[in-house]
């Protein structure tokens, strides 16, 4: 019995395989905006995420410049392939806002030297709020996608140890729960919470926002909290409310509370490896 | 043209017919208040939405006796008498015939003239007209009786959806089994039941034979269509043509995917006498490769269309619609959403969540005809035109089996009828 746990265990990673977890999710986020834009009939525009990207790497590099400090790429363009996979305009104005709004935000509302809201989420809530000329399209992924970009991205994140993955579970877990239990409490039959599980939109949001380290707790019990608030919002917002983007708007307002959970229920300061460490 | 116009709406009935077979019922469901036989066929809902105001215009092809039939529709306020209209019948065909799946023809010129092309719209399939009626209850509260027209119309609501039901069942409407568990689902969310039958008296004064559509205004955030009533017990999948007007932009399913149908293919001359199969072919592959899936079939700003396969929308007619921010004259700002969802309950569980989109984006299923220069060759470009028409033929008729999943014997055999031999 001792040699098999032995067998079982996950064998430490050499030095040399361990890398910025945020590659693992730039290569997840990459491959997903590859898929979507190969199927999807009304997914994102190439010329879009092209914006999007140059947008918020330029925006990083004129704060770089401007502070005197290193240039954070790496979140910046995950920043990037946030917006290109779920805000949706056809107005080149507001490709152009919703990166100043991105960046901006993550410049200027910070809290205790972190800032206080995911850039990306930030940008989408003040749009879809200021105009009817955005959108996003939660809904366009179909099972099959979704099946796919769910087992592809948990693996990428969990392979690059992304430090945040319970943030995530704690979300995904609560908004499957509160989908079943409003399944029982109506009398429906399974197969609607389980497609209403099936949201390409929320699976971006739990997989690439709620994991930001910088704009959520540091404390795991602060994290779980944070995450289980956010889905059961987000469930009033999208079931009472009818907001069918409710989890950004969700995310958005519990950021607003990150501070506290770290008064009170404080944690380790989180750090990018090496020597980016500092940046954000 | 006077031949092509009639040669046209000829397509229009055909296809109808062809594309009625699978159809059923709609939002709701239809009942019978005896057990004859019914065909609902596929049913037309044109939602005009802005804000927070919904209008929905319900249209279904029902055939049978007008007092059999009954409207069930979940609500999510309690609709009162103004905020019921009836609306006729060929304003909502009007639309549907505007946004259609068209076949446009071209006129090969004689190769040894300078190039001048012609396009002439076809309309394609039509679905088409409508449904109604009942009345009276038990923990069912009636919260609303009056008569519209020639419906008679009653809102209610139950704390018990066992009640509901049995008050469905004494007043004529032949619930399906089944249904019980989906009515406690919509009353535990708030929601109300809309019931129209029709009033036989007053049909009198309806000479056209046809029940009108019934148009119902309500202000909430909840802007979906209730399907799951009509797929319980469906006899097979239903087809409804969602006909969307909006503000800003493209109408959109915000819990199904979306995929545009195949546009644009050039097809052969012998579709144009079977467009209606055709479509209804593509129709049906496209399901069967898609599940789970809405289609769109056109969007476009009701400013222009290009090729028109009906006469421009009237101001007053998208007011009567529910645009009622339309101007009575003059530009018409609204955006027009065709969508045609093929359901049934492994499919579509949920209901049909919408949401507007700001996507302007023009998209129209339009299939192409060319039809070949006849003359004889009076120049080399003439001679190498001919010898080029087996490949081109050869191509249509792969586009077709591509489309519609057709054998390539039948097509070549077809296309040979009508003067594209190849090979």
């Amino acid at each position: 019995m001792p040699a098999m746990t032995t067998t079982l265990a996950i064998p430490r990673i050499p030095s040399v395989w361990r890398f910025d977890p945020r590659y693992g999710q730039m290569t997840a986020q990459c491959t997903l905006l590859l898929l979507v834009l190969l199927v999807l009939d009304f997914g994102p525009s190439p010329v879009q995420a092209g914006v999007y990207l140059t947008g918020v790497l330029a925006l990083e590099g004129l704060r770089a410049r401007l502070t005197g400090t290193a240039f954070n790429w790496k979140s910046t363009v995950s920043t990037g392939l946030s917006l290109s996979l779920l805000l949706r305009t056809q107005d080149p104005v507001l490709w152009a806002a919703a990166c100043v709004l991105a960046m901006g935000s993550k410049f200027l509302i910070r809290v205790n030297g972190k800032h206080l809201f995911n850039p990306s989420a930030f940008a989408i809530v003040v749009l879809l709020s200021a105009t009817p000329e955005v959108w996003v399209s939660p809904g366009q992924w179909g099972t099959r996608l979704w099946l796919a970009a769910l087992a592809g991205s948990m693996g990428c994140l969990i392979l690059s140890r992304v430090a945040r993955l319970d943030i995530s579970l704690a979300f995904l877990g609560a908004h499957a729960t509160l989908l079943f239990l409003r399944a029982w409490r109506l009398g429906d039959p399974l197969a609607i919470p389980l497609h209403q599980i099936q949201s390409g939109g929320v699976l971006i949001f739990s997989l690439f926002m709620l994991t930001d380290p910088r704009s959520t707790p540091d404390s795991r019990v602060g994290r779980i909290v944070f995450g289980a608030a956010a889905a059961a919002l987000a469930h009033v917002l999208m079931f009472h409310w009818q907001v069918r983007e409710g989890v950004f708007y969700a995310l958005i307002a519990v950021s607003c509370l990150t501070p506290l959970f770290d008064r009170f229920v404080p944690g380790p300061r989180f750090a990018w490896p090496k020597p980016e460490g500092h940046m954000s | 043209m006077k031949h092509k116009l009639t040669r046209a709406v000829s397509l229009t009935l055909a296809a109808s017919m062809a594309l009625g077979q699978t159809a059923q019922a709609f939002c709701g469901f239809y009942v019978a208040t005896t057990d004859s036989p019914l065909i609902n066929k596929a049913s037309r809902v044109v939602l005009a939405h802005d804000g927070n105001t919904t209008q929905v215009t319900m249209a279904s092809d029902v055939a049978g006796d007008p007092k059999q039939f009954g409207l069930v529709v979940p609500v999510p306020t309690v609709i009162k008498k103004g905020q019921v209209k009836i609306v006729e019948a060929k304003v909502v065909q009007h639309l549907a015939d505007y946004t259609k799946p068209r076949l446009v023809q071209y006129h090969d010129e004689d190769p040894c003239e300078p190039p001048r092309p012609m396009v002439m719209a076809m309309p394609a399939p039509s679905m088409a007209p409508m449904a109604a009626s009942p009345q009276r209850r038990s923990t069912v509260v009636v919260e609303e009786r009056y008569s519209v027209e020639e419906y008679d119309i009653t809102v209610i609501t139950a704390t018990k959806a066992a009640d509901l039901v049995a008050y469905l069942n004494q007043n004529g409407y032949k619930v399906p089994a089944g249904a019980e568990a989906t009515v406690a689902s919509y009353l535990r969310q708030g929601m109300h039941f809309f019931l129209a039958k029709v009033n036989m008296e007053k049909m009198k004064d309806n000479t056209s034979g046809f029940l009108r559509p019934i148009q119902v205004t309500y202000q909430s955030p909840k802007f979906m269509l209730p399907i799951r009533l009509g797929t319980v017990n469906a006899d097979g999948p239903q087809d409804m043509i969602v006909l969307g007007l909006t503000k800003n932009g493209r109408l959109e399913v915000a819990n199904y995917a979306t995929r545009k149908v195949p546009t644009g293919q050039q097809v052969p001359l012998f579709v144009e006498k079977d467009f209606g199969g055709f479509y209804d072919a593509l129709f049906a592959r496209q399901v069967a490769d898609n599940s789970a899936s809405v289609f769109l079939e056109y969007a476009w700003n009701l400013g222009s269309c290009d090729p028109c396969s009906a006469p421009p929308m009237a101001n007053g007619e998208l007011r009567t619609l529910g645009a009622s921010w339309v101007e009575p004259q003059g530009m018409q700002n609204a955006f027009v959403t065709r969508m045609h969802v093929r359901y049934d309950r492994d499919h579509f569980p949920e209901d049909l969540a919408l949401h507007e989109t700001a996507d302007k984006e023009s998209f129209q299923a339009r299939y192409v005809m060319r039809h070949p220069f006849k003359g004889e060759p009076m120049c080399t470009a003439g001679y190498r035109y001919n010898a080029s028409l087996p490949d081109r033929f050869a191509k249509e008729a792969s586009n077709l089996r591509e489309l519609t999943g057709w054998a390539m014997d039948g097509i070549r055999a077809r296309m040979a009828a009508t003067g594209q031999a190849w090979r």
